[in-house]
């Protein structure tokens, strides 16, 4: 067993530390407090080829690993998680489906432009009666003469303002005696006739980050938007979140890196009783803590990347990471503010940031009570 | 036209610390590219793009065989090769030494125009290493440069801050070049580049190639951080170039300065 990162997945974490600390760590608590996204930061992340890090390079991908990917999100989370969303459900989700799942003409017209960053995707599966119940779909995609006529709306999507191209799940049969295999995947350009998006919600975390509705009314698509086979929806949909939970799980981990580097900063900075707090041990007790919790929730992101790598089932070991990273970053950011006192509470320091960014990574692309469901089903299968 | 750039691969001084009886301590320091030579790599790299050049990493380590993460590591800010000097007995070179081994390799690789390299670097920061190599080429060297142009058939124009504003001088024969740390913005490599760095070529030389040194080694018998003595607290006058000299010398004196 060896735990040593390769040349690459070290270069990775050197050099987006060094993209993250130039070029985000700048705006990201300005981002935050003004709920603004980062449109200037698209052009520089897709210059540093960081929206198709895990594809290959013949697909206008880098080639590299998905360990190396989870790094490269990890370091952009410990700088400004806003900006890793943008990045994680572009990769592990949209770009994922396409890429798995895509006709050879889909992945020649999507997958370059995906990879290289010159279109930004998103992934569009939760719907107001269809959250952490995901099959219960309302939206339809009929097929009629020749075209597939798309209804219905989508809550909750990461980048549905500013996104190019969407991946959007809807019922291609609504026979209930179906169930999920009457879900279906499209590939959905923006801009077509019908297609709206709605405003984007303020929310307590990842404030800068987009999150808004869709709308289809009447939206016409070619029958070759089909992504995969109809009814395989339900199917691409949980795949690529098992994907996508080894990305989240690599943005909690970030999360709490940052809270950790602030409070081990603090704690060296601030005098109390005449020396450093750091000297105290209710402090170092917390930092010890706050870092074994941190390792243990990056080495559980790591095997189910490193699986992911080899072309193994890692769903359950995607549930794991991200079960225990989520939870892990909202201690790690809570004690990062006990340890900052009342000053952690203030907007002045990144810690009360990380806090309020924690808590959706144990929500988001699937609740902890789902990761549950998915390790437990697989103990007693 | 062929560039060399000259790197260290040397201990991070922002993860250095110093213990209570002042010495430094770089056991924690892990190793990087000196951030004065980046700025090189990427004033090369400009330059090579812009006439089709070619640009040749160049790095004296004294360790017995290259660790790649140093050499992928400069690789991946632009470098197209690495020439890298690696011997167990070129560790803790003097400056000298280390000047003259660069030397004997920018002879060894041959062809070489340009020589570029940071002003300084992050650990020692002796800022002599460049010029002695230039010495030891019979080269002319120039320091605290801040640009770097280059014509095809005109050689090459270099700027120089001064006290008073700037100077520009056209070379029109290989040159050694030290650049301010400010030069140019060095560029973040993107992830295509990390995958690219482990494709490049990396050439190892041994010192025995290289001859015998001429240079003597000395030993550093000990480091520690500066002591804060009370400031001084002396303004000076500096309308008349020549009485502040004076005046300062006199100050330096009274401090104990010989």
């Amino acid at each position: 067993m060896d735990f040593t990162l390769s040349d690459v997945q070290e270069l990775t974490r050197t050099m987006v530390r060094e993209f993250a600390e130039r070029e985000l760590a700048p705006i990201a608590a300005e981002i935050d407090q003004n709920h603004r996204f980062p449109i200037e930061t698209l052009p520089k992340l897709a210059e540093n080829n960081l929206f198709g890090i895990p594809f290959p390079e013949e697909w206008g991908g880098a080639g590299l690993d998905y360990v190396s990917y989870a790094i490269a999100i990890e370091e952009i989370s410990r700088v400004c998680a806003t900006t890793s969303i943008i990045v994680e459900t572009h990769t592990s989700l949209a770009l994922e489906a396409i890429f798995n799942y895509g006709s050879d003409e889909q992945k020649r017209d999507y997958v370059a432009d995906l990879a290289s960053g010159r279109k930004l995707a998103s992934f569009a599966l939760t719907e107001p009666m269809a959250g952490t119940d995901a099959a219960m779909q309302e939206s339809t995609a009929i097929l009629k003469d020749g075209e597939y006529i798309l209804n219905g709306s989508k809550v909750f999507i990461t980048d549905g303002n500013y996104s190019d191209v969407f991946v959007v799940f809807a019922k291609t049969n609504p026979d209930p005696a179906l169930g999920t295999r009457g879900i279906s995947a499209f590939i959905v350009e923006a801009g077509l006739p019908g297609f709206t998006a709605g405003e984007g919600e303020r929310k307590m975390g990842l404030r800068a980050a987009n999150t808004s509705t869709l709308m289809f009314s009447d939206v016409r698509l070619p029958a070759d938007a089909l992504l995969g086979k109809e009814g395989e929806g339900f199917k691409i949909a949980m795949s690529v979140l098992d994907a996508g939970r080894v990305g989240i799980a690599a943005q909690a981990v970030g999360i709490a890196q940052g809270a950790l580097d602030a409070a081990v900063k603090y704690a060296k900075e601030r005098v109390q009783f005449g020396k450093p707090i750091g000297n105290l041990q209710a402090i170092q007790w917390m930092l010890a803590d706050m870092s074994t919790d941190l390792e243990a929730a990056r080495l559980l992101t790591y095997k189910a990347a490193h699986l992911q790598d080899l072309g193994k089932r890692f769903s359950v070991e995607a549930a794991h990471a991200k079960l225990f990273a989520g939870q892990m970053a909202s201690r790690v950011a809570g004690m990062a503010i006990q340890i900052h006192g009342g000053n952690g509470f203030t907007e002045s320091y990144p810690v009360e940031r990380a806090y309020r960014d924690a808590k959706i990574t144990e929500i988001y692309e699937g609740t902890n009570e789902v990761q549950r469901m998915v390790i437990s089903r697989a103990l007693l299968r | 036209m062929r560039i060399v750039v000259a790197f260290k691969w040397a201990a991070d001084y922002q993860e250095a610390s110093v213990n209570g009886s002042g010495e430094v301590d770089w056991s924690r320091a892990r190793p990087v590219v000196s951030s004065y030579d980046a700025v090189a790599i990427e004033v090369a790299r400009q330059i090579a793009d812009a006439v089709s050049g070619e640009v040749i990493g160049l790095s004296v380590i004294g360790e017995p065989t290259v660790p790649s993460m140093a050499t992928k590591t400069a690789l991946a800010r632009g470098l197209d090769r690495v020439v890298v000097v690696a011997d167990e007995t070129l560790n803790n070179a003097s400056t000298t030494q280390t000047g003259e081994v660069l030397s004997r390799a920018i002879r060894q690789i041959g062809d070489v125009d340009l020589v570029l390299a940071g002003d300084s670097s992050i650990d020692v920061a002796a800022k002599m290493v460049s010029s002695i190599a230039a010495g030891f080429l019979g080269w002319p060297a120039f320091t605290d440069v801040g640009n770097v142009n280059v014509t095809h058939g005109s050689g090459v124009e270099l700027t120089r801050p001064t006290a008073v504003g700037s100077e520009t001088f056209t070379v029109t024969r290989p040159t050694v070049v030290a650049l301010t740390a400010d030069a140019v913005v060095a560029r973040v490599p993107g992830m295509k580049d990390i995958l690219a760095a482990g494709k490049k070529p990396v050439e190892q030389l041994s010192l025995a190639s290289l001859g015998d040194l001429e240079s003597v080694p000395y030993t550093v018998r000990g480091t520690s951080r500066p002591s804060h003595g009370a400031r001084l607290q002396k303004v000076i006058d500096a309308t008349d170039t020549s009485a502040a000299v004076k005046q300062l010398a006199g100050i330096l004196r009274d401090a104990g300065v010989s």
